[in-house]
């Protein structure tokens, strides 16, 4: 851990050392490069290792119930997909979409000499490097290739064209060019002033933009907190703007994810340029009592995915997003002795909108031929990636990922 | 925030040394800042001084529990805990103490979401309290039987037969030697040696029935390890001097340890047999922690950030301080995972930092509970007879940035006191020198640690 800290800090002085250049905005850009209007991803990361065998399960095969004698879900815990696999019942909602040919499945998404650290394997995930431990994230390699302009880039550049929700940012952002903002809520999204004395608001904001323009101390981070600070005041005028004029055209539900999902609504609406939005839901390391546990996070997912999608059918935007879940590692097959599940590997993505093929990919879960007690991955998850950057981004995925990768089929476009 | 005009504390500030600054950075950095005239009493002491102050607190008296002075005081419920501890962070005559408390509930993070107990949470809080600077080995040990981390990580459900892996794998990855020093083979094994830790009554119980005797191999040696046996395998293990260093090291000096520097403060560890006060003397005593590469080099987290503001400008504790702390990322007995809070530019995110201006500019400007505004700047500056624009833009530059600032920056603010209504009172000179401090607070260096 050590050893990362170190890393992730070197890269904080990348961010210094570079010069800041005349900004660059990133939709004309993105829109040139694939001619139509820019569509735009969600990744949802599901924090903590979800457990995949009790999400999309293998209701047919007897091994399930010999692995999870007291957790295996039972007839009328299950909505079915198809003569092998099902769904926790939870994920009713996501069901009626799988229906509607709306959610795509990857089964069996993994990656060689797995790591079971959530910490480690989480860095996997976010930078897609397995290999050794790199700075930079996918997203944010993917930003720097295509986002800042034609021009190779050469400053450090506050980009709207990811956002994360929530206020820290994940290593799939992290980028040697662009910053990306992260946003908590919209009402704390502004520079607040003196309520007493509203007449020197402008004196104090020229003060705070003159502040961050221009170095304030030699340090080691000024030029990194200036350049977040800066963002920070551009993008949160033109939000307060928007978020006076936007309802939702549903209701959702009250939990935190399902009101970020509500957040990325209203800055789509916003216009900011945005194309790529992430968020978390965490709480999926269910080493014991797993059962009800698992079946609120699955059903929290699984009705804020749907609100969400409902809220932009009815804005008629659905068709412009998709969708893309994934989660550090699965569990392992066999129950532990906590009515839990210890750390494992390979676990089904869902690839969720419009412009998925619906359906399985992949195949169900091999519950005999484990490797350690764990399942062996069958679809390496930088296909999957390589298949969102190509056929949903219109870019190049070589660049981001250092090779090339199989994709799998599961978009229409 | 009542004022004496103490003539010491105007030359302490105004008269700024480079020993003064060295001070006020030692007191950042273990004591998450102090008001002007605290300062002043520290740089009585000279710097090594003040270490040995912040050092030896064994001696000093402790503040009565502030349970008292918190408005619906309830122990079962943990924010009533926060707050509590929140009050300790401002008030304790002993900061490093809570400081250190601090730290090792970042590096045992255990989290209340799963642990669901308040007076267990505290009761961690109180051993991390009780060994904050003293030994290592018994530090872990204890918490390997603290009834908070059984059930954080799942101890108590570790049967003979059926061991759980979560405290084994979390013992050596991220509480003793760190990634890369053990197989999964020796996770699997140890696991095997915490079975039957139970809790009876609120406290430890080893339950023999349910305790695997069996052989382990583990880090290469094969017994019929106990789980204290397999705590000192780890604590002894080469890598854990230097993991515990390189934390330690990074924690209070900048995030850029050398190896030499590493191997040295290790030694010491070594040595001492795990005690934590040499350690740490060695690293505040060291030439890398009064280098000019170390100051202003960390980024403050929202502790440092929230409890340094107020400790700063002398605002005594408040209920709602742990509420900001949360909405800053940082709810106490809640860190977001096992490992613990992050400790530098993961804090700073367009969000965060709004959040962070928009606090000091309710100190600033805003008001408390009776309405009384929080500080009253007119106030201290007629008490130390300073007026004019250049000594009230440096008094609070040096109050809180120890006056780090560009020739651009201090610019910005002097132009920004003398622009708008030169009259007294709230909505002229009184409210400017407000916006002047929520301006320094709201900068890049204030952020710094």
């Amino acid at each position: 851990m050590a050893y990362t800290r170190r890393d992730f800090m070197k890269m904080g002085a990348l961010f210094v050392s570079i010069g800041v250049t005349a900004p660059a905005f990133i939709t004309r850009t993105a829109e040139a490069a694939t001619g139509t209007l820019p569509r735009i991803l969600i990744v949802v990361q599901l924090s903590g290792g979800n457990d995949g065998l009790n999400t999309v399960v293998p209701y047919s095969d007897p091994k399930y119930r010999e692995l999870r004698p007291t957790l295996a879900l039972s007839e009328d815990e299950i909505l079915l997909l198809d003569d092998r696999l099902a769904f926790h019942a939870s994920m009713a909602r996501l069901h009626e979409r799988y229906a509607r040919g709306q959610v795509a499945i990857i089964e069996g998404v993994g990656y060689p000499n797995p790591n079971r650290s959530h910490f480690r394997s989480m860095e996997i995930w976010h930078t897609a490097i397995p290999e050794k431990f790199e700075p930079s994230g996918w997203i944010g390699r993917y930003l720097d290739a295509n986002c800042c302009g034609t021009a190779p880039v050469t400053g450090v550049e506050v980009s709207n064209a990811a956002i994360n929700i929530g206020n820290t940012l994940p290593l799939s952002f992290w980028t040697s060019h662009v910053l990306v903002p992260a946003i908590g809520t919209v009402n704390a999204f502004q520079f607040q002033t003196d309520g007493e004395y509203p007449d020197d608001r402008q004196n104090q904001l020229t003060a705070i933009r003159e502040i961050y323009a221009r170095s304030s101390s030699p340090r080691e981070y000024d030029e990194f907190v200036r350049t977040v600070g800066r963002g920070a005041l551009e993008t949160s005028e033109r939000i307060q703007q928007l978020a006076r004029t936007y309802s939702p055209r549903v209701t959702y539900p009250n939990d935190q994810f399902s009101q970020n999902l509500k957040l990325i609504a209203q800055l789509m609406q916003a216009d900011l340029g945005t194309r790529i939005y992430y968020v978390a839901l965490g709480g999926f390391d269910t080493h014991s009592q797993q059962a009800r546990t698992h079946a609120t996070l699955l059903k929290t997912f699984s009705e804020g995915v749907d609100a969400f999608l409902a809220d932009l059918e009815a804005q008629g935007k659905a068709d412009d997003v998709l969708i893309l879940s994934f989660s550090e590692f699965g569990r392992r097959a066999r129950q532990n002795g906590s009515n839990g599940t210890d750390h494992g590997t390979a676990a089904p993505m869902f690839a969720i909108g419009h412009q998925v093929r619906g359906g399985i990919h992949g195949n169900a879960p091999d519950l005999v031929n484990l490797v350690e007690g764990d399942l062996k991955y069958e679809i390496d998850f930088r296909s999957v990636y390589s298949t969102v950057l190509e056929g949903w981004l219109g870019a190049k995925p070589e660049p981001v990922l250092g090779r090339r990768f199989d994709s799998v089929p599961f978009l229409k476009v | 925030m009542p004022v004496v005009a103490e003539p010491t504390i105007r030359s302490v500030i105004l008269e700024r040394t480079a020993e003064t600054s060295r001070i006020a950075h030692l007191l950042r950095r273990t004591a998450f800042g102090v008001s002007p005239a605290e300062l002043a009493r520290y740089v009585a002491l000279g710097f090594e001084g003040a270490v040995d102050a912040l050092l030896d607190f064994d001696s000093v008296p402790d503040m009565p529990d502030p349970a008292a002075d918190i408005p619906n005081f309830d122990p079962e419920r943990i924010a009533s805990m926060q707050q509590r501890w929140v009050y300790r962070l401002v008030g304790s005559p002993k900061p490093l103490q809570e400081r250190m408390t601090l730290f090792w509930h970042s590096h045992f993070a255990t989290a209340f979401s799963k642990v669901n107990n308040p007076s267990w949470m505290w009761n961690q809080n109180e051993l991390f309290r009780r060994h904050a600077l003293g030994n290592f080995r018994t530090l872990v040990h204890e918490v390997a039987k603290d009834p908070a981390m059984m059930r954080w990580l799942d101890t108590v459900t570790s049967k003979k037969g059926r061991p759980n892996e979560n405290f084994a794998r979390e013992l050596f990855e991220l509480f003793t030697m760190g990634i890369g020093n053990y197989t999964e083979d020796d996770i699997k094994e140890a696991a095997r040696a915490f079975t039957g830790w139970e809790i009876r009554n609120n406290a430890f119980f080893f339950n023999r029935a349910q305790h695997d005797t069996g052989q382990k191999t583990i880090f290469g040696q094969t017994g019929a390890f106990t789980g204290e046996q397999v705590v000192d395998l780890a604590v002894s293990h080469p890598a854990t001097a230097r993991f515990i260093a390189t934390k330690l090291y990074m924690h209070f000096v900048d995030d850029h340890p050398s190896r030499q520097t590493i191997e040295r403060l290790a030694g010491i560890f070594v040595q001492s047999n795990y005690e934590l006060k040499p350690l740490v003397r060695a690293i505040l005593l060291s030439p890398e922690f009064s280098s000019e590469a170390a100051y202003h080099a960390k980024i403050k987290s929202p502790v440092d950030f929230v409890i340094g503001s107020v400790k700063t400008l002398g605002i005594p504790a408040y209920p709602q301080l742990a509420a900001v702390l949360a909405s800053l990322g940082q709810a106490l007995f809640n860190p977001p995972t096992v490992k613990g809070w992050p400790e530098g530019i993961e804090w700073i995110s367009a969000s965060s930092l709004l959040a962070r201006q928009n606090f000091a500019n309710q100190l600033a400007t805003g008001r408390n509970g009776s309405r009384q505004p929080w500080i009253s700047p007119s106030e201290e500056l007629a008490a130390l007879g300073i007026t004019d624009d250049e000594d009230v833009v440096d008094f609070y530059l040096n109050v809180l940035i120890d006056g780090d600032a560009t020739p651009s920056m201090r610019s910005a603010l002097l132009s920004y006191l003398a622009s708008g209504e030169r009259t007294p009172g709230r909505r002229g000179r009184d409210g400017k020198v407000r916006g002047l401090i929520h301006l320094i607070m709201a900068s890049p260096v204030y952020q710094f640690n």
